[in-house]
């Protein structure tokens, strides 16, 4: 489909030879994470596109949406990507100003059609992290399960966004293993980790001895808590393995620096990536679970090996996650 | 030529031109201290300073768009250094302005998406909110420092803190909008947007609302009696007692006020600007005014001057990264060698001030 | 002799505060300096201790001329200063304060706690007194951190100390106890120069003692060869100019305090039941040693400082728990005695000084907003009435010299006929014409039907302004004199506690 659009791109030819920027988020630069990763991201993009290129950071950037957007649509920059999520509402008055430019937002869908929206596949690795907790939480040989085929998946909001890990994940458990018992709870705050640790512990409490979170902050309560009990918690977004080693299963990582890349390279090649929504799944290595460097050791191999498989087959088709934001609820998480 | 009577009552320090003049050029001094020791940071570095200022200069000034945007960034340094220039005059350091930014900007964008029937009023119900919010949030420390002597710096500073950790958790958790992922709350109606000043210039009413609020914080120095008992409460309040003032009453006023201001500051900054509140709300506005009303000398236009030095600063060094490889920590580094400048000065009233 | 002065002059200006000043203190002997303010007592101790220096003459150490240009250098000679405000660190202990900045280190250099408690107990044996030395030095009463004080300079090795003002904070039974500790020391081998204007501590303490007034040294002799009469008169000298007594009218009573009892700002009793009445058309002087309750008196009655029990009363209506702004509203006008702290706004200009507390009135202000051409003119007329001499008043009343800054004072306190104006020290730091300017003011006031509480320690003033004379002495009222009726020796017993007959 892309490399379709690129030979039809005479003007997207010409447009990349312009530069492109990248706005950095709130946090800045050396934060060691989204921020950074993206910017790997971006230097190696603009490489292999032989293109020239800027990062901007701002200790103000939530309010110089605008001036930042602008000032570089003027200087004829012919991308912008933009790490700041505060910034997709301004980005939509801008680009209307600049139709020439093209701009990148990630982690939302913003309909313009010299927008491209960046998404992941959530749902895809996901997927995995409920497969891999459904086949470990009956396996007793492991330290700190127990036979009860439960788990836990704690979301920071009643949200499709949010859901749409959570049906990822239940979908995941019941591929391994359709008698799993999947507890759901919602924190309603991305910030409170003593909620995420009560809430972690009541589910340990009642038999779960895997809790899943997508709970930003509150998550790394949710972690502690795992620790404390002697039992798992699963990473999201970053690889959280190393906050408490041996606690954390796996984390379910979203490769912003691949994003951030293939954009600039799409770019490059000239290809009309503007109104489209650029989705980064498990196929495109922009979603997939942490290599586990400290938990590795404590799962059987055939658990292991069955996690592959299924990435394979979701990487092949074979397998397709139920995508709530695009399909709306499945029956399992009404 | 400096015996015109009228000007006895002004502002000791800004009567007569030739002393404006030099109330003028005093400040001045520490900006141009900054900058001469920031160039040779620069030129360490292996930059070109005359480059790097001349580049900075067009980012701030060089267009209509670029000096709306130095404006646009300026509004909310000239709030917050009108808020603490006010509590300075009664002699109270209040360093609380952060913090009511975040009260204020939190409960302006509440009103701003939650009375959403209110129609045409919304913008000024929601600009009331914030500034309600903002002097509430100032009467602990007004009352404590002026019935019970307690310093206002530590309350005001300890109140910052709970500013910040009160909005993040509401706007976290009961304020999140619904289905985001990320700490914001929804956006407000469009009734409660402060409106552009001129179309397809991003500079909006708030700007106005400041330079207004600069006029009046000038007037209420100059003309009304409450600004000369301000005055000579925070020059000396032993005199200002034994001449029949009410210090403490005063004091907690003062600090109300600023509370206010501090409120509309982020108020205007949710209505005109973000149109919600969001995790990082302010970088420090509150922290900036302070530079700017000490830069300024409390005067009204060495507070607009400086917010404008300052918002300058900010907004030509975000874009400047798009021309050239200087990186914003020598911006950074420059905004921090001016203050470091603003506050030296500050430590002799400082020291004038705990001898009193 | 151990510390001395021979020919020493400090000029100030015009002013000469030290004027040839002799004197010697003999080893082992206490060395009292008496004399009012404004002696020149203050400035002698800022040369000896080497804080200031002499514009001719020197300082004597054990009999030779020396030039301190520093404390150090005094200190280096083995002079101490015991200062009125303690110089100790809050937040450390008494032994702390002992040893600080001279700890005693063990050989790996670090503080030798049983060695300094060693050290202090050997002061503390050798003074005669017992100390709790862990005490924080914020929990320790005045007289124990005074002694304190003056074991710090015994432990850094001074052996002469200069006492300023030494029983100002003590109660009468810390004074014996000062006095019996200065006479240990003493018997040590120890020289005290010790300054007071408390003649019975004086002459129960002093073996020498030195009499100054108005920059001179008026006598240098024994004190068993003298008198406190003997010196209470040398130190108040002759009565100047016969006062230019005008005859008053006295009306009815406008201010009158009733058994007035109040505290100092730490909360000591100073005033303990004290009566008086002002009257229209009259002037009411306060005699007394400083410290005897006139500050007290003063703040109960502006309303200032914190009163303990009895009534003020302002034309009829009790004042006694107003606040300052109400009590100045109805007719109370207060002349500070501490100009550039109460009396002035110093950063302020000359103008805003001429019209704070009068801004409000309904010729200067109307809803709040000034009539800033109305106000300025009145300003320019009051201040020619009172012939500041300025070159604007738009400038900092710092600008103005002592005298011209207490006349705008003056000029703003008696601005908007008050009924009452309590006046303190009203010349301190006035030049010779100033004063008379000021007297002739007060006189002035009192003639057109004013009431004047006056306050002040130079007693050549009292007499020449009051139309009665109350004296007070530690806290009560030891006696009142009409105009003419008394004379200078019998104020000056009063002053040191005789009661009147």
């Amino acid at each position: 489909m892309m490399a379709l659009a690129s030979a039809l791109g005479v003007t997207g030819a010409q447009a990349a030879e312009k530069p492109a920027a990248l706005i950095i988020a709130q946090g800045g630069l050396g934060d060691q994470s989204y921020n950074d990763l993206a910017n790997a991201g971006f230097k190696r993009g603009l490489e292999a596109a032989g293109l020239k290129g800027r990062t901007v950071e701002s200790k103000d950037v939530v309010a110089q949406a605008n001036d930042i957007l602008r000032r570089a649509s003027d200087a004829e920059f012919g991308l912008i990507v933009d790490l700041e999520y505060s910034h997709g509402t301004p980005m939509l008055e801008v680009a209307k100003d600049y139709p020439n430019t093209l701009y990148g937002i990630l982690n939302q869908v913003r309909k313009a059609p010299n927008i491209v929206s960046v998404l992941f596949q959530e749902q895809e690795g996901s997927y995995l992290a409920g497969l891999l907790a459904a086949s470990v939480t009956t396996d007793t040989s492991i330290k700190g399960i127990n036979p009860e085929p439960i788990i836990g998946v704690i979301g920071g909001t009643k949200s499709a966004g949010i859901d749409k890990f959570i049906a990822g994940y239940i979908a995941g458990a019941k591929a391994a293993n359709p008698n799993t018992q999947v507890l759901v709870a919602y924190s309603n705050n991305f910030a409170d980790p003593a909620l995420g640790q009560q809430m972690a512990k009541a589910m340990f409490e009642s038999g779960a001895d895997i809790v899943y979170h997508v709970a930003g902050g509150t998550g790394m309560g949710v972690i502690q808590a795992a620790k404390a009990a002697g039992r798992y918690a699963i990473g999201v977004d970053a690889d959280q393995d190393g906050i408490a080693p041996g606690s954390v299963l796996t984390s379910m990582i979203k490769r912003t620096d691949v994003a951030v890349e293939n954009v600039v390279k799409a770019y490059g090649r000239g290809e009309k990536i503007g109104g489209t929504t650029m989705a980064f799944g498990l196929k495109e290595n922009g979603v997939g679970l942490s290599e586990m460097k400290y938990t590795k050791t404590l799962i059987p191999a055939a658990i292991l090996a069955k996690v592959e498989a299924a990435k394979a087959d979701i990487i092949e088709g074979r397998i397709k996650v139920w995508n709530v934001v695009e399909q709306g609820y499945p029956d399992y998480l009404k | 030529m400096t015996a015109m009577p009228e000007t006895a009552l002004a502002a000791s320090a800004a009567s007569g031109w030739s002393r404006r003049a030099g109330t003028l050029a005093l400040p001045a001094l520490p900006v141009v201290l900054a900058f001469a020791l920031a160039a040779i940071v620069l030129a360490l570095a292996g930059h070109d300073p005359v480059d790097v200022y001349g580049q900075l200069l067009t980012e701030a000034f060089g267009s209509r768009q670029r000096i709306a945007s130095t404006l646009a960034a300026s509004t909310p340094l000239i709030l917050s250094g009108l808020a603490i220039a006010v509590a300075f005059r009664a002699g109270a350091f209040n360093v609380g302005v952060e913090g009511c930014i975040y009260v204020g900007g939190l409960a302006a964008a509440f009103a701003g998406f939650t009375f959403t029937g209110l129609g045409p009023a919304l913008l000024p119900v929601a600009l009331v909110t914030g500034i309600a919010t903002g002097a509430l949030w100032m009467l602990l420390p007004g009352l404590l420092r002026a019935r019970l002597g307690v310093d206002e710096v530590v309350t005001t500073l300890m109140l910052n803190f709970i500013a910040i950790s009160l909005t993040s958790y509401l706007v976290n958790g009961p304020l999140l909008a619904p289905g985001a992922a990320n700490s914001a709350t929804p956006m407000i109606a469009d009734a409660a947007r402060l409106p552009r000043l001129f179309s397809g210039i991003n500079l909006n009413a708030g700007f106005a609302i400041a330079l207004a609020l600069v006029v009046l914080y000038w007037l209420w120095g100059r003309w009304t009696a409450i600004g000369f008992e301000t005055r000579l409460a925070g020059l000396n309040a032993r005199f200002a007692r034994a001449t029949g003032l009410d210090v403490p009453m005063l004091i907690i006023r003062m600090m109300l006020m600023s509370g206010a201001i501090g409120g509309l500051a982020g108020a205007v900054h949710a209505l005109g600007n973000v149109h919600r509140f969001v995790a990082g709300f302010s970088p420090g506005y509150g922290f900036t005014g302070i530079a700017v009303a000490l830069l300024g000398r409390g005067n009204a236009l060495g507070i607009l001057l400086a917010a404008i030095l300052f918002g300058a600063l900010a907004t030509s060094g975000a874009t400047i990264q798009l021309f050239t490889d200087v990186p914003v920590e020598i911006v950074n580094i420059l905004q921090g060698m001016v203050m470091i400048f603003a506050v030296a000065r500050f430590g002799l009233l400082f020291a004038r001030r705990k001898a009193s | 002799m151990r510390l001395g002065a021979r020919g020493l002059v400090r000029r100030f200006g015009t002013l000469t505060a030290n004027d040839r000043v002799d004197f010697a203190a003999r080893r082992g002997t206490v060395h009292a300096i008496v004399g009012g303010n404004g002696a020149g007592k203050s400035t002698l101790m800022r040369i000896l201790q080497g804080v200031d220096q002499p514009d001719e003459g020197s300082v004597i150490v054990d009999g030779k001329p020396v030039a301190f240009r520093h404390p150090a250098d005094a200190f280096a000679r083995g002079i101490g200063m015991v200062h009125q405000e303690f110089m100790l660190v809050p937040g450390l202990s008494l032994l702390e304060n002992l040893i600080l900045a001279r700890e005693p280190a063990d050989a790996l250099g670090r503080l030798d706690i049983p060695a300094a408690l060693a050290a202090a107990r050997a002061l503390e044996h050798q003074a005669g007194v017992t100390l709790d030395w862990h005490m924080p030095v914020d929990d320790a009463p005045v007289h124990v951190r005074q002694i304190v004080e003056i074991l710090r300079l015994l432990y850094r090795g001074a052996d002469v100390l200069i006492l300023d003002e030494p029983t100002a904070v003590l109660a009468p039974s810390q004074v014996r106890d000062l006095i019996g500790l200065l006479q240990r020391l003493k018997a040590d081998g120890r020289t005290i120069l010790f300054i007071s204007h408390k003649l019975d501590e004086v002459m129960s303490v002093a073996d020498d003692i030195t009499v100054m007034r108005q920059g001179r040294v008026v006598a240098s002799l024994a004190a068993a060869a003298t008198s406190k009469a003997a010196i209470a008169e040398m130190m108040i000298g002759e009565i100047v100019d016969a006062p230019a007594a005008r005859p008053a009218s006295a009306g009815t009573a406008v201010l009158s305090v009733v058994d007035l009892v109040a505290t100092d700002p730490r909360g000591i009793v100073k005033l303990r039941g004290v009566d008086l009445t002002v009257h229209a058309g009259e002037i009411v002087a306060v005699a007394g040693v400083a410290g005897n309750g006139q500050d007290e008196l003063v703040a109960a009655v502006t309303g200032l400082g914190r009163r303990l029990r009895g009534s003020v009363t302002l034309a009829g209506v009790d004042i006694a728990d107003l606040p300052p702004s109400a009590r100045r509203a109805r007719g109370l006008a207060y002349l500070s005695p501490d100009r550039k702290a109460e009396g002035l706004c110093i950063a302020a200009s000359i103008a805003d000084n001429t019209i704070a507390g009068h801004h409000r009135r309904p010729a200067f202000s109307a809803g709040g907003i000034l009539r800033r051409g109305a106000i300025a003119r009145h300003v320019e007329t009051l201040l020619d009435r009172y012939s500041v001499q300025r070159a604007a008043s738009d400038l900092p009343i710092s600008s103005l010299s002592g005298g011209n800054q207490q006349r705008v004072a003056i000029a703003r306190e008696l601005d908007g006929a008050p009924k009452v104006l309590v006046s303190c020290q009203p010349t301190r730091g006035v030049d010779i014409r100033g004063i008379a300017f000021i007297h002739r003011c007060l006189l002035d006031y009192r003639d057109r039907g004013g009431a004047v509480l006056l306050v002040s320690e130079e007693l050549d003033e009292i007499i020449a302004l009051a139309d009665r004379i109350v004296v007070l002495f530690e806290g009560r009222r030891t006696g009142e004199i009409r105009r003419g009726d008394g004379d200078i020796e019998a104020i000056g017993r009063m002053m040191l506690g005789e009661r009147a007959a």
